[in-house]
């Protein structure tokens, strides 16, 4: 069950990004499968379709939303942060810069 | 239908999109273990969306005719030939098109002149006609290729750009005199420029379906050069493609028989090569000899 929903926001991930179906393939989907995944979140009103667009529902985004943790991160931006508190103001280029004798740890003898 | 912009699409729509038109013509029962439909998926997934886009709007006007529907179909084209045609006549000869040069060899048209033959005793129209096969070209020899009593029938699955068959009628008329009056042309299918050349000049044709350009007969105006330039960049990663480029003399057709001939353009029937990898083809065709 966990699995079925799993690929149901895989679907409307790759929906809303407009990415390729690889993640569906990647959890042993077939393309026929993936071609019923897409009927059936049409007719459940996940995904409704434009022409031949297929775009995401109110309902489909609400959904995708509660449950998207369920599905790996595979935007890189979104899950390596910024390392702010070691980040250091940036110097001029002729600039000498001279630590303090205290923060140099390695000046510290050992206990 | 007439399609008049170039569209794009997103990998999930041209699979919706491609199942659809297999689910439309039914190609999911020839296709039983998807084999067909997975490739096609994995040739969609590797192109560019307006590529996609064209490649669905080809497929949804594109004939798949298996060797299954042969019997079928070959039986009804004869049954198109009006029947006054066929009052007076004693025997049918049956020959193959065929090049001069594949003279001696099988191709598709044989096995059509046997089903033809084969059929004819059960016919009601052509039960009393005699069928005779005629095997190779020497065999046209003293005499006219068809007597007054006699229907020449020249027979093949596909017609393209009609080369194969002005050869082969060359090749009989450098041997004996043809009877047009008294020769049919039978095919499943024939392209529709070709079969209207044809039939200007006289010629009886017949066949089941009748091919339409893939591009300019379904598009208008700019559109039709937009989406050729289109097919030509997809072909420069399709290696071999080049002399062949929206098919054999720009045919632009959109058919597989028991092989793909190929006049069909060649995304369908030849490999693609993306980023160093290659990708088959939906219709792919045996290694040639």
């Amino acid at each position: 069950m966990s699995n079925q929903i799993k690929v149901i926001v895989a679907l409307l991930k790759i929906v809303e990004e407009g990415s390729s179906v690889r993640m569906l393939k990647h959890l042993k989907l077939s393309y026929t499968e993936i071609a019923d995944l897409i009927e059936q979140n049409i007719i459940n009103g996940n995904l409704v379709e434009k022409d031949a667009e297929i775009v995401l529902t109110e309902n489909g985004a609400s959904f995708l939303n509660e449950n998207r943790h369920l599905v790996k991160e595979t935007d890189k931006s979104k899950w390596i942060e910024p390392d702010y508190k070691n980040k250091i103001k940036k110097i001029a280029r002729d600039d000498v810069f001279l630590p303090s004798k205290k923060e140099l740890s390695f000046l510290k003898k050992l206990p | 239908m007439l399609h008049q912009k170039i569209a794009k699409m997103k990998d999930t729509e041209s699979i919706n999109a491609l199942a659809k038109i297999f689910k439309k013509k039914k190609w999911f029962n020839i296709d039983d273990d998807d084999h067909i439909f997975d490739t096609f998926c994995d040739l969609l997934n590797i192109l560019e969306p307006e590529e996609r886009a064209l490649i669905i709007e080809l497929t949804s006007n594109y004939y798949w005719i298996t060797g299954d529907d042969y019997l079928k179909d070959i039986k009804e084209v004869i049954k198109s030939v009006p029947q006054t045609t066929f009052e007076g006549i004693k025997d049918i000869l049956l020959f193959p098109i065929v090049k001069p040069t594949d003279d001696k060899k099988t191709k598709s048209g044989h096995g059509l002149t046997y089903d033809i033959k084969a059929m004819m005793p059960m016919s009601s129209n052509l039960r009393h006609v005699f069928p005779k096969i005629i095997e190779e070209f020497s065999e046209f020899g003293s005499g006219p290729a068809s007597k007054a009593n006699q229907l020449l029938l020249l027979v093949d699955d596909f017609i393209g750009s009609g080369d194969t068959l002005d050869q082969c009628l060359k090749e009989i008329e450098g041997r004996t005199k043809i009877y047009y009056e008294r020769t049919l042309i039978i095919c499943i299918s024939c392209q529709l420029e070709t079969y209207n050349l044809l039939t200007s000049k006289g010629i009886n044709i017949y066949a089941k379906y009748l091919i339409e350009r893939g591009i300019t007969d379904f598009n208008v105006g700019s559109t039709i050069d937009e989406k050729k330039d289109l097919m030509r960049t997809i072909e420069k990663s399709i290696p071999g493609s080049n002399s062949l480029s929206l098919g054999f003399m720009e045919s632009e057709a959109l058919i597989t028989l028991k092989r793909t001939p190929d006049n069909t353009f060649p995304v369908f029937w030849m490999r693609t090569r993306r980023e160093g990898k290659y990708y088959n083809p939906p219709f792919l065709r045996e290694k040639q000899s």
